[in-house]
This record gives structure tokens, sequence and C-alpha cells, in this order.
């Protein structure tokens, strides 16, 4: 691939990569530094690209989440603060949840995006970083443990978590509507 | 290592879809994982539609509240210009924050080789490769007169070597830097402070626009890609700033000439264009390659675009004067 049309391909995903930087930093100025950082290792590794048998996009968000853990890493001088990433081990069996006691068809989804926003946003970056790449960039799970470098079974773990507590968050919505 | 991921990896990275808990199930089906919609029905949970439908919708929805946010023009402009200028050398310190700054020392080294090669070279060749270089590009970039300075009095510019050569140049040195490649990385810096400072160096002092070019040219949807000192003919000093359209992707240069102190209008013969005008080239806006000129306070702007579009953005930046003339080519 020459250098224009990897530029062009790279730029395409920027969207993309801005958003999965947000998630991770929550501040748009560590975000902005966050793209650039990884765009510029990008370049940097241009010429190994088409190796890696990964599609454009999802390179880019392996950089991105490698470089985002690794400053985060040097930052803290200790794992403790991510064990999640650190420790891939963090595979306990989900349990097996009932469903929603209200009526699933009646909930109007369109009233509940500002509760699910606040729910995201109190989630750890970790389980917002799984849940954007599942929600928005539609990967599958093997595709999502490739780039965050850990196996299937800690991603379905995480987006257990991450969805159980935005169920638990439309459930509060719905026993406030006096739907349960 | 818990026993699902040893059986994750035994297994290739495949879920294994027999030891999964029904909502793991659910959720695997709903997220269209290969096997997991055979595996529920075969498992024959009462409720497993409605609740896949669920989580379809709560994907949908997660999906429509964290998708929504696009990359703000700022960043899109800067990992652009990056794109176009970015140090591939390693000698960056991986601990630093990587930012696209050129290194001082290698500028200054290749600004002093190219002023003595210059210093070196003597006018008449250096006239004659820049009409050959007209020459070469069709001449689409040459006008030879001003059609104006017939009616008005003004002296003609027609057949002042000096202004050739400084029409020719501006349009070669634009096309060869605008492809971004190793000699511009070289040459050009995007650090604002040391581009200032090339400016005042170069200029004797500094154009009150440019300085707000530099630092705000972002609003107006142009990136600053860089500056560098050069030798317009016909000038004292001169800079040849460049900018990054983002809205149409394309390079656009503009070339800043301090007029000579005491030169003759023959010597320095844009000091015969009126203050207030911007002559444009017909024959270069016809072909889509824009060229322009004007005078302000004791400088000259020579801009040179592969677009037509960015030029009222840069015109803006650069408070450009309003009036428009034409310039004929001499038959």
């Amino acid at each position: 691939m020459d250098r224009a049309t990897f530029e062009k391909l790279a730029v395409e995903h920027l969207d993309a990569v801005h958003r999965m930087a947000m998630q991770l930093t929550k501040h748009p100025d560590a975000a902005a530094d966050l793209v650039q950082e990884t765009y510029l290792k990008a370049l940097r590794a241009a010429d190994s690209f088409e190796e890696r048998g990964k599609g454009m996009r999802a390179w880019l968000f392996t950089i991105l989440h490698n470089t985002f853990y690794s400053d985060l890493r040097k930052s803290q001088r200790g794992p403790t603060a991510v064990p999640e990433f650190f420790e891939a081990s963090d595979t306990e069996d989900a349990p097996d949840d009932a469903a929603p006691a209200w009526d699933l068809a009646s909930l109007d989804w369109d009233h509940v995006d500002e509760r699910l926003k606040r729910a995201i946003d109190d989630l750890s970056p970790e389980h917002r970083e799984v849940l954007l790449l599942w929600g928005v960039e539609g990967l599958k799970y093997r595709e999502i443990s490739e780039i965050i470098g850990v196996p299937i079974g800690t991603v379905m773990s995480r987006l257990h978590r991450a969805r159980k507590i935005l169920m638990e968050s439309l459930e509060e919505f719905a026993a406030e509507l006096g739907w349960s | 290592m818990g026993d699902r991921d040893m059986n994750n990896k035994a297994n290739g990275g495949r879920i294994d879809l027999q030891r999964l808990p029904d909502a793991a199930l659910i959720r695997a089906a709903a997220d269209g994982e290969a096997g997991a919609a055979e595996a529920l029905r075969a498992r024959g949970i009462t409720d497993a539609h409605a609740r896949i439908a669920f989580e379809a919708s709560l994907r949908d929805a997660v999906g429509r509240v964290m998708g929504h946010a696009s990359a703000p023009s700022s960043l899109r402009a800067q990992v652009i210009a990056m794109m176009h200028h970015a140090q591939l050398d390693d000698h960056a310190n991986a601990d630093e924050p990587m930012r696209f700054v050129e290194a001082k020392a290698r500028h200054d080294a290749h600004i002093a080789e190219r002023d003595a090669h210059r210093r070196r070279m003597r006018p008449g060749l250096r006239r004659g490769i820049a009409l050959a270089a007209v020459t070469a590009l069709g001449a689409g970039a040459v006008w030879m007169g001003m059609q104006t300075s017939t009616q008005t009095g003004a002296p003609s510019l027609g057949a002042n070597a000096s202004f050739i050569d400084a029409l020719s140049f501006v349009r070669h040195e634009h096309d060869d830097r605008a492809v971004f490649d190793a000699q511009y990385r070289n040459t050009f810096t995007v650090n604002v402070d040391e581009a200032v400072g090339i400016a005042e160096r170069e200029l004797g002092s500094m154009p009150t626009c440019l300085a707000k070019a530099i630092r705000g040219c972002k609003d107006s949807g142009m990136v600053f890609a860089g500056l560098s000192s050069c030798s317009v003919p016909g000038g004292a000093g001169a800079v040849h700033v460049m900018y990054w359209s983002v809205p149409d992707e394309s390079a656009v240069s503009l070339f800043i000439a301090a007029d000579p102190a005491g030169a003759s209008a023959t010597e320095c013969p844009t000091k015969t264009l009126k203050c207030g005008t911007s002559y444009v080239c017909p024959k270069s806006r016809a072909a889509g390659t824009p060229l322009q000129v004007w005078r302000q306070d004791g400088f000259t702007f020579y801009l040179a675009a592969g677009h037509t579009e960015p030029v009222p953005m840069v015109r803006k930046l650069m408070e450009a004067p309003a009036r428009e003339e034409l310039l004929e080519p001499m038959s």
C-alpha cells in the first residue's frame, strides 16, 4: 500500500478513533493528544500494516488501546489501577440473569438515551471501551479481544458487566415511570 | 487463568457455547456470534425471542448514545497536517508526547546550505532556469503585461524579467513543495515560534496579518503547514508560508517578499503595483490554478494554490485587498 492510500484510509477512521479516545480519556484535550499519538505511531509502522492482517480500523484501535494503557501504566507506576488490563483472568462466569421484570415491548427507547448516557459515563474506561467496540463499531467478540489483547471470555465478562449496569439503570428508569 | 480462557485458547479463541449460562448465550445470539442462535434454540428457553430483541434494542441504544460524536475539525486538520510532515525518524524520545515539530538544527543547516547555494548561482542563470521552468509548465502561469497599466498609466511590467522570474518562481516553488516530500519536511518548520522568528529575520519586520494568519488560521478551515525562508526574485528577504486547506484537502502557498529599500521600479517591479488591489492571473484562474499578487505595507504577497476553493479563505486570512484586477498576457 502506498503512502497516500495509507493516509487516506487512516483518516477515514478518524471519527471512530476519536470516539474511542474520548471514551477512554473522557477529556477532549487528552483524547486529541491520544489520537495524534496513535496516528503518528501508525505512520511510523505504516510499512508493516498489510502484514498484520487486520483492517485499518482495528489496527488503529489496537494502537490507541496500547498507547492509552501504556501511558496510564507509566503515569501510575503500577498495574493496580486497571486490574482487568493487567490480569486478563477476570473471566468469572456471569450469573445467569433473569429477564427484566417490566414489559420489554413497552420501553420507549427514544426517552432512555440520557439515562443510558449517564450510566455509560459512570462505567470504567475498560468497560466503556468494550461497550463502544461492541455497540458502536459492531465488532465481534473475537475482534474485540484481539484489539484489547484479552481472551474472549474477558470480553464477554466486561460486556456482561457493562450491560448489567445499563440494565439496572433502565430498571430504575422503568420504576420511576411505574412500569415495574 | 480461568477455565474458560484455557478453553478459549485451546479452541483457537472460539466460544464454548455449551458452557455458557442462558443469559450469556442469549446475548451471544443477539450479538450474532456464530452458532449461538442454534445453541439457544436447542436449549429451548421460553422467552428467548423477547430477550434477544431487548438485547438488540439495548445495543442499538448504546450505538445511538455513544456513536454520535465525530472528531473536531481542528483535530482532523492537525492529523492531516501531521500526515504530511510527520517525522518518521526514530529520534523522538518515546517518553515524550510526539509532536510534528521539525528539528531546529536540521532546519537551520538546510537553510544555510541552500542560501549558500543561491549566493553561488549567478542571477542570469537563475532567471534562465526560471524561464525554462515556465516554458516547461506550459506558460500557464506567465503573464507578460498588465492591462490596467496602459489604461491607468502605471509602468508596464511586461518586459520586466525580474517580475517574470518572481511569478514563475512562485508557481514552481508551490508545485514543488505541495507534494510535501522529504525536502519540504527538511526545509519547513511547523513550530509557530520558530516560524515567527524566521519571518521576522527574513522580512525585517513581521506583517501584522501574518502573525495572525499563523496562529489563528484554524478557525478558517486552514492548517498552518509550515514556513521557510526563500528567495523571491526582485524582493529582499522573503518567506514561503504553506497552509493545508481542510475542506478540499489541498495545499496553498503564500509568499511574502519585503520590498528592497531604495530599489527602483525596474529593480523591484512590484513597486508599480497599486496598493489596495489584488492582481489575478487570468490564465491560471481559468486553469484552476490561482495565482494572485498584491502589495501592502511594504511587502508583496504572492498567493498560489492548487484549487480555487481555499483562495478566498487565505485572502481573508491575509486581509488581501478586496478589489481585483486581471493581469493580461502580452500578445
